[in-house]
């Protein structure tokens, strides 16, 4: 029994020490959003909002803009961009999936598309349709870890495990842009992607993969 | 040779101080979570219930043979295997989780395969302690929820009350219900299945019984919560805003909880009654 109890005691020690050897999940330094260009290309932001204390603890971000820009031509879009750091005191990317059905928008249609970008690059984005009130919008949403994007939630995740295991690193972006539906999928389309083309690589600046 | 004439039983406790040293950080992280979210103040009560449990079966524990098996360190290499995926990924679920395997391990190991069957259900018990990764959690609690909303609004229009909703979020001509909630699953879900497992195995027999009465949870969370909103509809209705805000608040989620419970506890003795006339012939 002694020698049972001493050999087991030795093991779990061995796998505490082993354990004990991992540092913290390194968060990287990145800009503050609070900098970030009210010029896109030619897209000006008109306003910035402002989150409430109480959706700020829920969501337990690093960073978060949330705000409008305008095109030269007129067209409008809301951007939001949360993002989580990933050491202790940040919380995990919530889904618009779940967030904006809560906060009761009907969804009408869900697909995903790609949004080329100047460089070749393409993003993997969830384009989504939901109305409320009488209004509808197209809500372009992806998960960004990295520099990759995903648009699943449990992709999300496995994302953030591998970026752990390779990078030692479990920061995570959403970003979401939004535009009152056309009615035309084409023009919608196009009006975010143009938007993107221009907020991608600044975003990515600010963010560093 | 049983667990009271075993001599040097107190080498025991240099296994426990070890996975102390192991979990100590891990363990701290997860009272972290009892204490600051909502979903899992259960937490607390859970090591307590498997205590419960294991004390009920002392008397078999101490007349059980120990049978010491080095079967058990294969199951303690696995659980070592998941604390170290789990640190390495830093992914607290697995982390968390791992110290229930580990600790069957060492029961294995140290008393046989006996004790240890004894010992099942309190160990399995305490992976009710542990939340739940996020995803997983809202992917099943979130669209509940939704439901909870949705018929709590038409009981209300039904009783004539003006209110609207959108999505989660319900307004009243004088207040709007659980804004910040908005993407959150809904709470008491996790808390009243563990209590609903404790329950089925204190107080019923047959497994079909238990079976039954782990899944009555989800529809009496359901109905408890509608009830909830509804009564606090219509109490904002006649008292104002604060009968949905501050203590009230507090104390009404506290008093559905136990309306759950009461719910939990009648399907228990209805099962109990059904079982025994069924199981009587």
């Amino acid at each position: 029994m002694r020698n049972r109890a001493i050999l087991l005691s030795l093991l779990l020690v061995a796998f505490g020490v082993l354990g004990g050897m991992r540092s913290a999940v390194s968060t990287p330094s990145y800009i503050p959003f609070a900098t970030f260009p009210a010029q896109l290309g030619e897209w000006m932001m008109q306003r910035s909002f402002s989150m409430t204390d109480g959706e700020l603890r829920i969501l337990q971000l690093s960073d978060y803009m949330l705000r409008r820009y305008a095109s030269r031509d007129g067209a409008v879009v809301d951007l939001y961009v949360g993002y989580h750091g990933g050491g202790e005191e940040t919380g995990p990317v919530h889904s618009p999936k779940n967030c904006l059905p809560g906060s009761g928008w009907l969804e009408q249609r869900i697909d995903t598309v790609s949004l080329a970008l100047e460089d070749g690059q393409n993003i993997t984005a969830m384009r989504a349709v939901y109305g409320k009130d009488g209004n509808v919008v197209v809500f372009y949403y992806w998960f960004d870890v990295l520099g990759v994007s995903y648009v699943d939630e449990f992709s999300l995740k496995f994302a953030e495990i591998m970026g752990v295991l390779l990078h030692n690193r479990r920061d995570a972006l959403l970003v979401r842009v939004s535009v009152p539906t056309s009615g035309d999928v084409q023009v919608d389309n196009e009006t975010v992607q143009s938007f993107v083309r221009e907020f991608y690589p600044v975003l990515r600046q600010f963010i560093p993969v | 040779m049983s667990v009271v004439d075993q001599r040097g039983y107190y080498w025991m406790l240099l296994p426990l101080l070890a996975m102390a040293f192991m979990y100590f950080g891990i363990v701290g992280g997860m009272v972290d979570d009892w204490l600051n979210d909502e979903n899992y103040s259960h937490g607390f009560i859970i090591p307590g219930i498997a205590a419960y449990f294991l004390w009920r079966s002392r008397v078999e524990l101490v007349s059980s043979p120990v049978a010491p098996s080095f079967w058990g360190l294969v199951l303690v290499m696995m659980g070592g295997a998941m604390y170290l995926a789990g640190t390495v990924v830093q992914e607290y679920f697995l982390m968390r989780t791992s110290l229930i395997v580990i600790l069957a391990g060492c029961i294995w190991n140290l008393f046989g395969y006996q004790i240890l069957r004894l010992a099942a259900l309190p160990i399995a018990y305490l992976i009710f302690m542990v939340p739940l990764p996020y995803t997983v959690y809202n992917s099943l609690a979130f669209p509940l929820k939704l439901f909870v909303a949705r018929v709590a609004v038409f009981l209300l229009k039904f009783s004539g009350l003006p209110v609207l909703r959108e999505g989660n979020v319900i307004i009243f001509p004088n207040i709007t219900l659980e804004v910040v909630e908005a993407c959150s699953g809904m709470r008491s879900l996790v808390s009243l299945i563990a209590m609903g497992v404790a329950y089925a195995f204190l107080a019923l027999r047959y497994p079909w019984q238990r079976v039954l009465l782990v899944l009555s949870t989800v529809p009496i969370a359901v109905g408890s919560n509608v009830l909830r909103v509804y009564g606090t509809g219509v109490l904002s209705r006649y008292y104002g805003a604060e009968a949905a805000e501050g203590f009230f608040h507090e104390f009404a989620g506290i008093a559905v909880f136990l309306v759950a419970l009461a719910g939990l506890v009648v399907f228990g003795a209805v099962l109990r009654f059904v079982g025994g006339r069924f199981h009587a012939k």
